[in-house]
Order: C-alpha cells, then structure tokens, then sequence
C-alpha cells in the first residue's frame, strides 16, 4: 500500500503548522502544500518591517528551504487550485493537473474584503496581504514620509498604522464598522477608542461625518497619486490608499465540493468539514462554538497556529476539539495607546 | 460533392450531439438557439437576432433583462480554465435594443382552424401560449385579473429592472396575432365570475396559467393569523407597489427570503428611503438561486446579507410597534429536493436583530380553490398534468408555476411553449411540428483565436445616486454596439462540429501543436455505443500506436487553430442546429 | 553587484524553437556588453519530441566553461525541464508555462522546483497568442519574459529580432518583436524575487577590435577567410557541416570556389589536388569521414602537399551519437594513416583558438607541405564564446618555399633533401617547375625509387620538416595556467575539455589547492619539452578527457615514457567541473602521483 498523502492548500501560519505536525505524527506519509504564494512560508504579522527597511525576503522566512526538503515536505507555489473532486479524492490545480489526496486541509486563510460599492475603485487600492503587495506599499511612499489613507481600519490595518506613524508616515483612517474588526467595540466605549488612535497619531475622519466615501481618483499631477472623494464633496489626497475591512475567506476553489459553506467553510470543533476527508483550518472556517451555539471565526496568529495544529493532529488518527487560546482582544493602555496581543507575534 | 449542401437530420445522434455540445440550448428551457442569435449580432444583424431569440421566447427584450440565465451556468466559455461565461443574456437585451426602430417582427402563421382555446392567466406562460397557439392557427382568449397583462412580469418586477414600456411592447406583438385579451375578468367561483367549467363548455380546450401568487405563510412565535403592522408578505409588497399604491417601510428594513423576490423586495425598499437594509437568510449565500450579478448590484446598493437563521418571533415595544425579529441560529442540513439546502434550527441559539419593518418573502404558492371543476391535485396542492399537459378534466390543460410552484419566467415561458405544442396536437389530433437537425457546411471556423481572451463585459448600471434619486429609473443601462459585438465574439459558437477526415490526414501534428485546450487528441480506439454513437476515446501517448487524430468535440472551443494550421485541409466544420420542421 | 556572472538554460522539446531562442538570447548578451560562452544540445531529428537544451553564461570577463549550476531555467517543455530543475541554484528562477495545455508524464514543472528556488509563470502560450494570433512565438514570448524580468536592455534584443527574421520578411520580424515586447512587459511586471541581477557589462576597450558573439564552426570559417583559403570540399556531417555551409555563403562573395562533392573520399582528393594546384584548399568532416579520407592524407604526406582537415569529433563510433560531444578520434586523426606518415594534428581549447588554428593550419600546410588536420569537437564546433578579433587578418597570406631560379629548368628538385626537409616547391604554371608527384616512394626528382637509403631518407626528411611546427612563428604549442611552480595537482588536457580544467583548477586555488593547468594544442608533433617540463613541476597529473580509454593520456605516456592519472568520461556532454574538481582534491590529498589505470 503506497503511503498516505496529505495535501494542505495554503501556506500562512495554519499550514506550516499542520504540515510540521503532520511529519512528526507520520513519519512516512506525504505532505504536499499549494499556495498561491511564489515565497515560502514567511511571517505575515512581520510585514510591518518592510517599512523599517527589511525588504529582502529571505529575512522573512520562518525556515530554511531545507527545512521542506529535510522533512520530505513538497512544496507547490505558484499554483491555484481549480477544483476539488471529493468523490475521486483529486484535487485539480488552475494549470490542469490532478493532484490525488487521502485527506484535504483548506488553510486558505482569508484576504482583504473590500464592499461592493467600493469593488469598481480596487485597482486604484492597495492590499496589504502579501510580501509583494507590502513592498508595493513601500515603494510607492515617498522616502522621508508619506501620506497612507486607510478606509475602514481593521486591526491588520490598525497595526501597520503604528508602524507607519513610527517611520514617519502620516496616516488617516476613514473609520466606520470595520475600524476595530475583528473586536466588538461597543457604540459607548466607541469613542474611547477612536480617542486612543488620535493618542497613537492616527488622523480619524469618521465615515458617517463625510457620507462614506463616492470616489477613488488618480491624484492630479504633481499631487500625490490618490484622491479620496466623499459624498459630502469633500477630499483627502494621499499616496496610498488602503482597504482595511478586515478578511474574507479564500474558499472560491470549493465550491463544487458539496462542502458546507456560510461565509467560510463550516468545521465541527474538531475542524472537519462536512466531507470526512476535508479538514479547514484558519482564517478560512468557521467552527462551530456549543457555548454561543453557532459557527464562529477565530482570529489572531495563536488561534490560527493551533487549528493547524489540531486539524493536523485529527487527520492522523487524533481526535481533539479546537479550543482557542488567544481572543481579538483590543484594550486602552495607561498611556491612553491601544494594545492588544493580535499585535504581538511570537 | 454532397457534403455541400444543407441537409436535415432526424437521426437521434445528430439530435444528441446538439443536446450534448451546444450546452447554453439544451439549459435554455425556452431551447432558445443562442450561438445563432450572438453569430448574427456580431454580424451586425440585430433584427434577424432579435427575431433568431422570438423563435424560442416571445418576450427577448424582457427576458435579456430579467432572466435568470441557466445557459450561462452551461455556457462552455464558462467551464473551468476557459474563464467566465458569454453575457448570453445582456446579449439577449443588445439584439432588442440594437434592432432597427422600425424593426418589422416575422411570423410564420398556420392556416385558421376553427379551434377556440381559453387561457386564464396573462402572465409569462399564458402569453407564451396564447402567441403560440394563434400562430397555429387557434382563436385564443386570454383572461387576466389585474388591469394589465403580463402577471408577475407587470407586477412582481420593479421597473428599475424591467421598464414598462419594454414590456408593453413586447406583450403587444405577442398578443396581436388575434388573441382577445380580457384584462380585469376573473375566472372563479366568486360573484360575477366565470366558472372554469362554463369556459370548458365554451371553448375546445382551457389552458390554466394562472401562476403562484399567493405568499407563503411564515409560522412565527404568538403568530395571531394577522399580519403585525410593520410586516409584510413580499408579492403583496410589490403587486400593490406597482398597483401604485403608497407604500411606506421603516428606517431598518428586515426581509426574510432568499429569491428574486427577497432582493428585488430590499432594493425597493431601499429606494423607498430605508436606510439599513439585511436580507436574512436560512441557509447561506452559497445555496440561493439568485444570479451573482444581481446579488453584487443589491450589495452595491447597501443591502447586507445575513446566513444561517430563521426569523422565530416579533419582538414589540408597549406601543406595540415592532423593534425587532428574534432569530434563531441555524446549521446547514442535508440537501432538499431540486438542489437546495435544509437549515435546521439550533435550539437556544435565540437572538435579536433590531428592524422596523419585516417583509417576509419566502415563497409563493398556488391557489387552485377557483377551480370548480374535479380535478387531482398532488401533495403540495398543485394540480397535476400528465406527459401531454392535461389535468385529469379532459380539455383542461395547464402549465407554468401554477403546475410547477414557483419557478423562473425563462421557465414558464418554455412551458408555454411546450404545452401549446400538446394543446396543438390534442386538438388536431395529430402532432404538426417536430425538431430536426439542420446540419450545413461552413467555409471557416467563423472566428479567431484572438476572441477567446476578450474577456467577459461588464454591465454599465445607473451610478448608486441615481439610483436613490429615480426609483424608477433602470439599473442596467445595456450595451452600447461595440460593446455588445466584442462581447459576441466571446460565443464559441458551439453549434460548429469539427471533424478530421481520417482518410486524409497525415498524422502531421500541425493541429495539436497550435491546439489551445487538450481537444485533440491521439487515439487507438473509440467506444462505439449500441446506439451507434461515439463513446469515450482511447487516448493514447504512445507514438507508435496511434490509429487517429481525433478532435475531442467536448473539449474544443471552435477556435479555429486546427483549421487553419492543417496542412492537407483534412479538417471539416459544420452548423448543426436544432429547428423546427413539420411533421 | 558588478561581478554578473549569470547561467541561463533553455530546456524544450524539438520544435518548440529552443535553441532558437537560446540563439537570440546569447546575441543579444553579447550585444548589451557580456561576455557570454554557450552551448547547445539537441537531439538528431529535427522536428518530434527530442531535448534541446540552450545553456549559456554571461559574464564581465569571458569565462572558460560553462558552470554546473544555472541561475535562470526557462522550461518550454515541461517533460523536459523537470529533470533539469535541479540544475538551478537556490534563489535562482525558474520559468515555466503557466497554462499548459496538457501536462507533463510527471505532472507539471511547479510539482518539482525546490523549496530554494524562485518560480515565475507566465501564460508564455496565452501571451503568444494574444500578440501573433499563433502559439508559434511562444519561444519569442518566453525569451521576452525573461529579458522583462531581468530588466535586460530591450533594444538588444530587438535589433537582433530584427536581424534574424528580417530574411523571411518585415512581416515576420514585427510579428517576433511584437511577441517580444508582449512577454518582456509581463516579465517586467513580475515580482522579482530571486538574487539574480545583471550588472553593468565592461566596454570593449581593446582598440580596433571588434567583439563578436560567435560558435567553433564559424570562428574556424572565419580563419579560413582571414588566411586567403581559394577552395573548400567537402560532404555534409554533423557537427562539421555548419563549416560547410557558411563558407558556402562567404566564399562566392570573395570570388572563390567551394564544391559539394559526392563522398569524404572525393573531398579529400579535390583538397589535395587543389593544394597541389598552389591554392589554399580545405575540407572538414567528423570521424567517420576521417576514416574515408585516411588513404588520400597517406598520399597528402608523401606527395608532400599542403591540405586542411578540420575535424569536428562526435559520439562515436559509426554513426554513434552524432549530435553529442566526445575526444575520441584523436588516435585516428594522430595515427590513422598507413604507413609512416606523420602529419600536423592540433586542437584548440576555445573558440578563438578555432579561429586562430584554423588560420594557422593554412600557414603551417603550406610552410611544411603536409597535410594539417585541426580536430574540434561537436562542444567546440557549437559552443559560442564572445571574441574580440582585429579588424585586420593575422595570418601569412603566403609561405610558400619557392625555388630560387636556377634551381628550375630540367632536373627541378622538387623533393631536394635540404636542410630541415623543406624543398622549394614549384606549383603548376611555374615556368621550369615542371615535376613529378606520385604516391610511390620517390627520389628528389619525384622519379619512383625505392632503395632502402632513399626510403631512409625521405621518411626522414617528412618527419624532421614537421619540427618547425612547433616552433612555428606566432603560435602557441602548449601553454601553463595557474601558479608557476611546484604544484601538488596538475591539470594536462587537450581540445574542449581544458575550458572546464581552468574552471576546476580556479575552484580548487579557491580551496586552498597548489594546482596548475596546460593545455597542449599541437599534438603532433608533441611538444614533449613544454610537456616534460610541466610535468616535473607537479606532484601528480591529471589528464582529463571525453573518451573512453584516454588516447590523450596514452599519447603522453608512450611519448614521455611518464604516468599520469585519467580522467576519462563519455556523456555525450562536456564534462563536469565537479568531476574533475573532485579528482583534484583526491590527488592532492593523497600528494603522490597515480599509477595509470
């Protein structure tokens, strides 16, 4: 009998994570990841670094190209998954190939969502999901300091704003629901909170005082690329701007599975998905929670790490419930400065 | 040479392989003959297209606006690695709006035959019928309710998404052929009505196509068996709406459902003023039978859509007015009949969403109280049709949502259609139309490698303003010329069939090199069926053991590289298109 | 970074325009500045599913040999390029095919790039097509993609877009550039992630010279101009027809004469009689052909007429494997002949070492009235190197040992014993010049003699007038690389393989290894002094070679009575610096010398 394969799609925290679990559970079986990726398994929570100065890549990576080698670890980037067969167990990757699996980990993650009325003024918005699209964002600043106009304000975004603000850059943010995403801020500690990004430097315009954003133009020459036009007519001229209304999960790929789907693929606690040899994990599921009664998201990189962990665990033989350990937690600090351990990358 | 000229065909393979290759037709459920009606946009001939579409579908011009496109979800352009489907149905609307202004309609019309048939219901199958049925011959009376005809069409569609005037127009020219319309006359056992029994004695046959118009029922917690005064059923919304009566909701808009119905209740709503609009639905975003496109224009418009719950209870103040719908949480269950999903409610998963008006839109279904007539009814209380569209009262024929619950107007349509051909049959006693194949060689492959990359065209809508500023106004704005020919160009034009002569060809590889899909294809055997029909192909890598070089019909994209790369003209293209002949 | 020295390989399947595009690439290198050194490998059919492999460095200063490693792969042909992916080095690229149609057998290419490596996709067949309409320019596309990436100056490319395909029409040329352009913006708006950069390439300051991107085959026709050649034989064979044919072109336009002739044994002939004539004559083939021509060089030697043999070797024997590279006919080529017959055999190591033994052989032929054969290989023959050549010929247009006027009338001496062998010859049309040639042994008349003291005589006569060769002016026998001195390792290599000895040798001073080089170019006669002395230099000698039995290392042996250690290999292909690196390091491990075999 030919030795077990285990396909994992997606390369961020989640799969390295199952995927290092998996060879240490099965020595002898076979892991292939897929990720859209060109780059190994970097750290996404580090990208803030670009704008210290760290732009070569390979200071990003978490391990060593020996290390996939060494662990008998195939790696497949570049590749985009077309389709998943859950009948035949093949999986079929954007370039035509079938890629047979015993068992499937979806750890797609999530990527930046961006509302529909705003979806016609993409290209003119940049992301902030990869080391290529982070790089982007750093050339395209002026050197010495720019200005960054961040619409909606996640706490992806919230972070790289601190850092921006640190480097020298200036930073508005068009606040509106997603400003705190994924934490729930309450309407009466709301205030506190916009209160404690102007403390940290951020310039705030609240969405509901300018009407929500009407337009996204190219910046005349000699301004800078970008103008933000509001519905109340008035304007923010900026070098970048940044979606930032929190994430979406990848999941295009599985929709002829018969996998159950609401936003994100829906998991038990154990982080199998609705076919038994599909597991997800990561930004990408939603697991159901007995005590809320209902599929929730878990976010942040320690929640995310140990879903790879379990799914891997539960793909081998195991069979343990996901239970997060880290929560979005976002407070006000003394010095009136948010912090939270989202930010804190270990 | 008699591979020259056009022929017809009514050898079942031939029938089969337009069933199996021209995927856009066979999903049509009116068999609209898409490749030729984009074929003559291209060809700059909106007319012969618009008429090309009138063939199969008496209402194009309503129907490019408001289908709910199953050809597209077929269309070969659309399978994976050939990108996103032709805008088969956008095209559908350019052929309409393209054609000349003085465009003259054709008909082909049967000799009078004397046959009186009676059809209640003017809405999308009753009009498809009543067209059908004059062109052969029959002096029909169509019977409609409200004061204008075309049903759900006049009265469930916003005009944002179906102008009237489109509609008028295009009903006109279906009902002129002599049909009497008699709007305002209900057919039922009520005070100054017509009995459908009376209709019987009247007329040789009756069709019933009177639709689902009545709203399905949503059992909630302390249910009154009145409707609360912030609730409404979303048809009734619409109808009285496009009635022109006033309709007012509140700020925060909550609406139960998730089909046409649902969204196009949210986007009045929206255009009524309200200003947080949330589409509640039991199951996900993934399982509801709205297009994509719609759905993208509804969330444009600031419509959020919320899964996995099912409205349980009111939630009133001492006033008495509604704050809010209790939900409950769901989990998807198994799949229901026709491809939905079941939602199973989570016990205690009770929560609340504040709104101040509920529009519940979550189905509609038949009343067949009217009827005063015997006739079987099945389980879910539609009345039931045998193969050739009758009910159990003989003469009494019936067809639409009214047999089918609700459904699609590209549906009721191809069922007007349909049981016309049954009513036709059942009168003359004999069947007078039949499809064949129309199989003609063609001189090229008609289109270039080039037009496989165009990619798909977008819709050019009404700014988000505009749209608050005219309820009215029409969302899409529809394809300017260039636009609607560069978007025909997409169209494979599946209806071509690509065949290499084995005879001739040199096993040379030319067409396998310049191939831009895996559609060719070396083999040493194919399965031949019992039927006579080609089974699948034996592919073989080896070299040395090739017996042919076969084109995979199911794989090609009638690109046209094949063609023009053989050396020793081996390769043969021919139109097979279904049409109606006579029998 | 200025110090480029960047690898490419194009891996594809016939057909697919591989070494097509290798070609444009390689010019185009050496248009922008580089110093580029190239070879291909392809298979024997034209048209069908066989290899072809493109492998080409560019550097600042020209390099000896092509590198183990590539920087940059370029996969036409996934089935192909597969088992080259490990060739490339970590942080180094791969390109490849986005969109196949099919894949490949062993699934597609993006399955087996290593975690190091950096993988770039193109829609190579999609951009063809959207540009040309056709998916012919898929080489033209991919070529573009990786001159984008790589930020390669555009205009190198196009000037030699244009240039080739300005012969098949205008049409044709707009059709490749607009492919190009369409690949190099997709390129050009690839995220660059390996290390891979070209740094500004070093001007030619040498003066009056001209830098040419050029292979063995043409260097050896460029000679063949320079030197004033009058007549070319010759019969078509891989990898010598190239020779052929390019002279084929050349030749008319300076009003000379060059016949396709109906085998090797006919070529041979006409060679020698045109040489008889007192034209500079040639021809060229491979082994197989050497054999055929063996009886007619026996009748070169004694007739002691000047003729050129330029043999370009290949895998053999018999057909063997004719579009791969071997050494080994060089036992043919030294003592193939019948009886004693020595001739002037040498090879060079490098392309502008074609250039130069080509026009030296015209020379030598003609000062020492023999036949010379040149030996390349299919390596050589097809390897491209950038060479800087003065604008004017370097060669003697004539050196010819005319006979001082008495000497003429009746009783010419045509084979006069003289001083070091070389009588004055006198050609047809010289007034008094009439004389005998014949392939019997002879007396100074050219009259038929064979007493034991004339045979005695005349064998002497042919071998001691070869002698000059190897003083022959302005031209080097054999020369010393590396550190002067004792050595604890030397390498002693002939032909192709001595540009990867260079290679191998600087790796190992890099280590830490006493190690030197020679490269002997005249190998008949042998340049036993140079040899002998290099020899006494070094602990141990290694004689790496691309044939199965080490004839370079038999030579040397039976010439100088000495051991030396082979290194014998036979791919096909050149051989591996590493291999020869690794014998290095064994022998000066051990310091001593290896007994042969």
């Amino acid at each position: 009998m030919s030795e077990r394969h285990h396909v994992i799609v997606g390369m961020g925290i989640t799969g390295n994570e199952a995927a290092i679990t998996l060879r240490r559970r099965e020595p002898q079986s076979r892991i292939t990841i897929v990720t859209l990726a060109s780059l190994l398994f970097y750290n996404r929570y580090d990208l803030p670094q670009v704008f210290r100065g760290k732009h070569d890549w390979r200071e990003f990576l978490v391990h060593p190209p020996a290390f996939y080698d060494d662990n008998r670890i195939t790696v497949r980037r570049n590749s985009r998954v077309a389709n998943v067969d859950p009948l035949n167990k093949v999986m079929t990757l954007e370039h035509k190939e079938d890629i047979p699996y015993d068992t499937l980990l979806v750890a797609t993650g999530g990527r930046g969502w961006i509302p529909e009325e705003l979806a016609e003024f993409r290209p003119l918005m940049q992301g902030f999901g990869s080391f290529e699209q982070a790089i982007t964002v750093a050339r395209a600043l002026p050197e010495g300091g720019g200005r960054v106009v961040m619409l909606g304000g996640d706490m992806i975004g919230l972070d790289l704003a601190r850092t921006l603000i640190d480097t020298g850059h200036r930073v508005t943010l068009v606040a509106g629901e997603q400003t705190f995403w994924p934490h729930q801020v309450s309407a009466e500690r709301r205030p506190a909170f916009v209160a404690a990004l102007e403390t940290m430097g951020v310039e705030v315009v609240e969405q509901d005082s300018v009407g929500g954003v009407a337009q996204i133009a190219q910046g005349a020459k000699g301004l800078p690329a970008r103008k933000v036009v509001f519905r109340d007519g008035s304007e923010l001229m900026a070098d970048v701007v940044m979606p930032f209304y929190g994430i979406q999960p990848a999941i295009d790929f599985m929709g002829r599975t018969g996998v159950d789907v609401e936003r994100g693929l829906l998991v038990n606690p154990e982080l199998r998905t609705t076919d038994a040899a599909i597991w997800a994990a990561g930004d990408v599921c939603q697991i159901w929670s007995q005590e809320e009664n209902r599929y929730r998201f878990y976010y942040g990189w320690r929640n995310v790490r140990a879903m790879g962990e379990v799914a891997a665990g539960n793909m081998t033989g195991g069979n343990d419930a996901f239970v997060a350990d880290q929560d979005e937690k976002l407070e006000i600090d003394a010095e009136g400065r948010l912090v939270s351990p989202f930010w804190e990358y270990a | 040479m008699p591979d020259e000229e056009v022929r017809h065909s009514s050898d079942p393979r031939d029938i089969g392989w337009v069933r199996q290759n021209v995927p856009c037709q066979t999903a049509c459920p009116a068999g609209t003959n898409v490749p030729a009606y984009i074929r003559l946009i291209l060809e700059g001939r909106y007319g012969a297209s618009y008429e090309t579409n009138r063939e199969a579908n008496v209402l194009p011009g309503v129907l490019g606006r408001i289908c709910s496109r199953p050809c597209e979800a077929a269309c070969r352009h659309g399978w994976p690695g050939n990108g996103e489907p032709v805008a088969i149905c956008h095209l559908k609307r350019a052929a309409s709006d393209l054609k000349h202004a003085g465009h003259r309609i054709t008909e082909q019309l049967f000799a009078p035959t004397g046959k009186r048939v009676a059809i209640v219901g003017a809405g999308p199958a009753g009009v498809a019928a009543a067209h059908d049925l004059s062109l052969l011959g029959h002096d029909v009376t169509l019977f409609e309710r409200e004061e204008r005809p075309g049903g759900m069409l006049a009265y469930g569609i916003p005009e944002f998404r179906l102008p009237r005037d489109v509609l008028a127009v295009e009903l006109h020219n279906a009902l002129r052929l002599g049909v009497q319309m008699r709007t305002g006359e209900a057919i039922g056992n009520g005070k100054g009505e017509t009995r459908v029994s009376s209709l019987l004695k009247d007329f040789d046959a009756v069709l019933l196509t009177t639709g689902c118009m009545a709203a399905m029922p949503l059992p909630m917690r302390g249910d009154q068996g009145s409707l609360h005064r912030d609730v409404e059923y979303g048809l009734d919304f619409l109808v009285e709406y496009h009635r022109g009566e006033r309709k007012r909701v509140g700020r925060r808009v909550a609406v139960v459902g998730a089909g046409f119905t649902a969204l196009d209740c949210a986007r009045v709503a929206r255009r009524l003023g309200a200003e947080e609009v949330t589409i509640h639905i039991r199951t996900t975003e993934e399982y509801i039978p709205v297009t994509a496109e719609e759905m993208f224009e509804a969330k444009r418009e600031g419509i959020r859509l919320k899964g996995l719950r099912t409205p349980a209870a009111l939630v009133t103040d001492e006033s008495g007015r509604m704050t809010g719908v209790e939900f409950v949480q769901n989990r998807l269950g198994g799949w229901r009949a026709g491809g939905r999903r079941q939602a199973i409610p989570i016990d205690g998963s009770e929560f609340v969403e504040p709104c101040d008006t509920l529009i519940i839109a979550i189905g509609q279904k038949t009343v067949n109280d009217f009827i005063d007539v015997k006739v079987e009814v099945g389980r879910d209380g539609n009345v039931l049709v045998s193969e050739d569209g009758m009910c159990s009262a003989a003469g009494l024929f019936a067809a639409g949502d009214f047999v089918r619950g609700p459904t699609m107007v590209v549906d009721a349509v191809g069922e007007g259609r349909r049981v016309s051909q049954c009513i036709d049959t059942w009168l003359m006693g004999k069947r007078r139309r039949t499809q064949a194949v129309r199989i003609e060689p063609v001189a090229g492959p008609q289109r270039e490698r080039s037009f496989d990359f165009i990619t798909r065209t977008h819709m050019p809508t009404l700014t988000l303003s505009d749209r608050i500023r005219d309820a009215k106004g029409e969302v899409e704005l529809g394809l300017d010329e260039a636009t609607a020919k560069e978007e025909a160009k997409r169209c494979y034009l599946c209806f071509l069939r690509y065949t290499i002569d084995v005879d001739r060809c040199i096993y040379c590889r030319a067409c396998i090199e310049v191939a831009p899909r895996n559609c060719i294809k070396m083999i040493n055997g194919v399965e031949i069926k019992p039927d006579g029909t080609y089974g699948s192909l034996a592919e073989t890598k080896d070299w040395s053991k090739v017996a042919a070089i076969w084109i995979d019909n199911n794989e090609c994209i009638r690109c046209g590289n094949c063609y023009r790369a053989c050396p020793v003209k081996c390769i043969s293209i021919s139109r097979c298109e279904l049409v109606d002949v006579e029998a | 970074m200025d110090a480029t020295d960047i690898q490419i390989l194009i891996v594809g399947s016939a057909g697919d325009g591989t070494i097509a595009a290798g070609n444009i690439l390689r010019q185009a290198l050496a248009e922008a500045g580089y110093k580029v050194i190239s070879f291909d490998v392809y298979p024997p059919e034209i048209r069908g599913f066989g290899k072809c492999i493109a492998r080409m460095r560019a550097t600042i200063e020209q390099a000896y040999s092509l590198k183990q490693q590539s920087d940059v792969m370029l996969s036409l042909d996934d089935s192909h390029a597969i088992p080259h992916v490990a060739e490339v080095r970590d942080w180094g690229a791969v390109l490849y095919e986005s969109k196949p149609v099919a894949n490949a057998p062993q699934g597609h290419i993006t399955g087996h790039i290593r975690p190091g490596q950096i993988p770039y996709g193109c829609a190579i067949r999609e951009i063809s097509e959207k540009a040309t309409g056709a998916n012919r320019s898929r080489n033209i596309v991919a070529l573009g993609y990786l001159a984008g990436l790589y930020r390669l100056p555009r205009e190198a490319f196009h000037a030699i877009i244009d240039r080739q395909f300005k012969k098949r029409g205008a049409e044709v040329a707009s059709v490749n550039r607009k492919a190009f352009d369409e690949g190099y913006a997709a390129g050009a708006g690839a995220f660059k992630l390996d290390d891979v950069a070209f740094g500004p390439p070093k001007p030619n300051v040498v003066p009056g010279t001209v830098v040419e991107m050029i292979n063995g085959n043409a260097a050896v026709v460029k000679g063949c101009l320079d030197a004033g050649i009058d007549c070319f034989f010759g019969y078509p064979i891989t990898p010598a027809t190239t020779i052929m044919e390019r002279l084929a072109t050349e030749m008319p336009r300076h009003g000379k004469r060059l016949v396709q002739t109906e085998d090797e044994i006919s070529a041979i002939s006409a060679t020698i009689g045109a040489g008889f004539a007192g034209t500079r004559s040639a021809t060229a083939t491979s082994g197989p052909g050497l054999s055929l021509m063996q009886e007619m060089l026996g009748l070169g030697t004694m007739a002691e007429v000047p003729s050129v043999v330029f043999v370009s070797q290949r895998g053999g024997p018999s057909t063997g494997m004719p579009t791969k590279t071997e050494q080994s006919d060089l036992n043919s080529a030294l003592f193939g002949g019948h009886g004693d017959a020595p001739r002037i055999v040498m090879a060079p190591t490098n392309v502008e070492g074609c250039y130069r033994c080509a026009g030296k052989a015209f020379e030598m032929a003609e000062a020492y009235q023999t036949p010379v054969i040149v030996l390349l290989d299919l390596y050589l023959s097809n390897r491209y190197e950038t060479v800087a050549f003065g604008q004017k010929s370097p060669f003697e247009p004539d050196v010819n040992k005319r006979p001082r006027k008495q000497d003429l009338g009746a009783g010419y001496k045509r084979f006069a014993l003289v001083e070091g062998g070389v009588s004055p010859r006198a050609v047809p049309g010289d007034a008094g010049g009439m004389h005998i040639v014949t392939g019997l042994e002879h007396n100074e008349l050219g009259r038929p003699a064979d007493s034991a003291e004339m045979h005695l005589a005349m064998c002497d006569k042919r071998l001691d007038k070869l002698k000059g060769a190897l003083v022959h002016p302005d031209f080097t026998v054999a020369k010393r690389f590396g550190a002067m001195g004792k050595a604890a390792v030397g390498l002693l290599a002939w032909g192709s393989t001595f540009g990867e000895c260079l290679e191998a040798m600087f790796q190992a001073e890099k280590e830490g290894i006493d190690c030197s080089a020679m490269k002997v170019v005249m190998l008949s006669p042998f340049p036993e002094e140079a040899v002998s002395a290099f020899m006494d230099d070094c602990a141990a000698v290694l004689v790496p070679e691309l044939n199965h039995d080490g004839q370079f290392a038999r030579l040397v042996q039976g010439t100088l009575g000495r051991k030396v250690v082979k290194l014998t290999r036979v791919p096909g292909v050149p051989m591996r610096v590493s291999d020869i690196l690794g014998e290095i390091r064994r022998l000066a491990g051990r310091n001593l010398p290896q007994a042969a075999e």
